[in-house]
């Protein structure tokens, strides 16, 4: 569900799967305690994600606001879920690449 | 909470909406029906309590019809929409090269009246959740805990199958700017406005859309050809039905003249008591808002007998309908107005058309576009009357409320929200259902118009050219 890499000296958090409610509890805690220690840039990966639920979309905003906007990006969208983060109103602070 | 507070959590509230909708739209068909289906069970199974729940705190009708109100919102809806495709390609004609592809319309502001506080609730939630589309439930203040509690337990099905955080909510307005600042926030997709007249027109002047309702004032043409008995025991299932809480109750009785005695008979057979005119000026008083212009609140959804007593009327033990012979209609006789209670005008009419003059003159007084009703065994005349009417629901040898309501004693889609068309000022005049809360989006492919483009489009550009010879050249099979 969660893969960590390093990446030109970015954190990359590799998502995969369903990301229901119950996916996001399991992997919150170590997501936290990862992206708060060593002060990097994070990346969000979900390239291998077909499906995010609310709780997911929290921990986004949880991320950015931890790591700063200026150093937290989520890329690879699938258009299923691109159309989430659209449709929510969470495309507007977040910074999503292509 | 202050006004700023309020529209804090207003904001809160239409953000986790918006939310849930953007979750919602993954879901496939299968994951919807899951959780339709946990919603039906939770409230059918909470029928009774929600019933109880509902009949303490408003003091309004009784608690076993508001039992079948819940039977209703569940059970017969559920029925009725359990095998409606709602997600994805849900309908394909290949010759025709057009596909239809179902989406949400997103976050649903549901008003809910004090009439039909867990009912409402129920039928909404389960239409909406159906059609992906999460939900805001806005009670009304007389009805806010078995309202909200009805919500609670609905969401909490749909939590065990796995539907989206915030999928059901409620809010509690505490003014009106605030429900007008919830109409009008841009991310609200639609409004499904159950209420008075005054609420409506706010809801359609929001300018989010809306599906809204109306004012029924129900005629109830009683033909020559009409079983008279059997006519009388449907008037009382529907009339005393919840102590005529129901919009579409009946409200007026209109015999034609050569039957007006024997119905009046049957009527005094079964509990119906006829007022004398004193009475019914005596009953005015206490049923008739005249400074409003509208029935009195505090008689709705309460017995013959309480209603008599405050009237300072003396009605048999067990009276369980209070019949006022009346002339006219309008506004010097209060009682040919909407009373949400078990009262009703009756009027004799020398023939057809004198009975269709008065059920016209009804239905365009407070009640355009809603219901009317006719109890007759001539085709024909039930044809020509229904034409005459104004009305989204002529129901025929039924009793009104659970006719108008559908799917007991006819096919009309079951719901407890009903449209009234232009003339009510609403959008349709559709018994509103989850096939009302889809957004249709339609694959067009390439079928080219052959007559069209085999002829000569020239001929457009003369003017000596008129329809019937553009039409027949139009047509040319060759």
């Amino acid at each position: 569900m969660l893969e960590f890499q390093e990446k030109d000296g970015k954190l990359v958090c590799v998502f995969k799967g369903a990301l229901n409610t119950e996916a996001c509890w399991e992997v919150e805690k170590e997501l936290y305690a990862k992206i708060g220690a060593g002060g990097q840039a994070v990346i969000f990966d979900l390239q291998g994600v077909d499906f995010v639920a609310s709780a997911f979309l929290r921990i986004c905003l949880t991320a950015y606001k931890k790591v700063g906007g200026d150093n937290f990006y989520i890329v690879n969208l699938r258009p299923g879920v691109k159309r989430v983060f659209k449709i929510s109103g969470f495309d507007q602070g977040l910074n999503i690449v292509d | 909470m202050s006004e700023s507070e309020h529209v804090q959590e207003i904001e809160t509230i239409v953000s986790k909406a918006a939310q849930a909708a953007a979750v919602f739209t993954q879901y496939d068909q299968a994951q919807v029906d899951r959780i339709a289906r946990a919603v039906y069970e939770a409230g059918f199974n909470h029928r009774v309590p929600l019933a109880k729940l509902a009949h303490a705190e408003t003091g309004l009708g009784k608690w076993q019809d508001k039992v079948l109100k819940n039977v209703v919102a569940t059970q017969l809806v559920y029925e009725d929409i359990k095998d409606l495709p709602t997600v994805g390609i849900v309908h394909e004609d290949h010759r025709a090269g057009i596909v239809e592809i179902a989406c949400p319309m997103g976050p649903i502001l549901a008003i809910i009246p004090v009439t039909n506080p867990t009912s409402t609730v129920l039928f909404k939630i389960l239409i909406a959740l159906k059609t992906r589309n999460p939900i805001i439930i806005s009670p009304s203040k007389k009805a806010r805990k078995c309202s909200i509690e009805t919500a609670r337990l609905c969401y909490e099905a749909a939590l065990k199958e796995d539907a989206p955080e915030d999928c059901v909510q409620w809010v509690e307005p505490a003014s009106r700017e605030q429900t007008q600042h919830l109409m009008c926030h841009p991310r609200i997709a639609l409004i499904l406005a159950t209420g008075g007249t005054g609420l409506v027109h706010s809801a359609y002047s929001s300018g989010t859309p809306a599906l809204g309702v109306g004012a029924g004032n129900v005629p109830v043409f009683v033909e020559r050809t009409a079983d008279l008995a059997f006519t009388v025991e449907q008037i009382l299932i529907s009339k005393t039905f919840d102590y005529g809480t129901i919009c579409a109750s009946e409200q007026a009785i209109i015999a034609e003249q050569c039957v007006a005695g024997e119905l009046i008979a049957q009527f005094q057979r079964r509990q119906g008591y006829f007022l004398s005119k004193a009475e019914v000026a005596q009953l005015e008083n206490v049923a008739f808002d005249r400074t409003k212009g509208l029935m009195n609140a505090e008689i709705v959804g309460q017995s013959a007998e309480v209603i008599a007593k405050q009237a300072g009327l003396q009605v048999p033990l067990g009276t369980q309908l209070l019949l006022a012979p009346l002339e006219g209609v309008g506004k010097d006789h209060p009682l040919s107005s909407e009373i949400l209670a078990p009262i009703l005008a009756f009027y004799t009419a020398k023939d057809f058309e004198h009975a269709v003059d008065l059920c016209i003159e009804l239905n365009f007084h407070g009640g355009i576009g809603h219901t009317v009703s006719i109890f007759s065994n001539d085709e024909a005349k039930i044809k020509q009357f229904a034409g005459l009417m104004n009305a989204g629901r002529i129901v025929v040898n039924t009793p009104s409320s659970q006719g108008a309501v559908g799917g007991i004693f006819n096919t009309l889609s079951p719901s407890l929200t009903l449209g009234c068309g232009t003339g009510g000022k609403n959008i349709t005049t559709d018994n509103i259902t989850a096939r009302h809360l889809l957004n249709i989006q339609r694959i067009a492919r390439r079928r080219m118009n052959i007559s069209f483009t085999s002829f000569d489009q020239d001929a457009y550009l003369d003017e000596t050219l008129d329809a019937h010879a553009i039409e027949t050249a139009y047509h040319r099979n060759t």
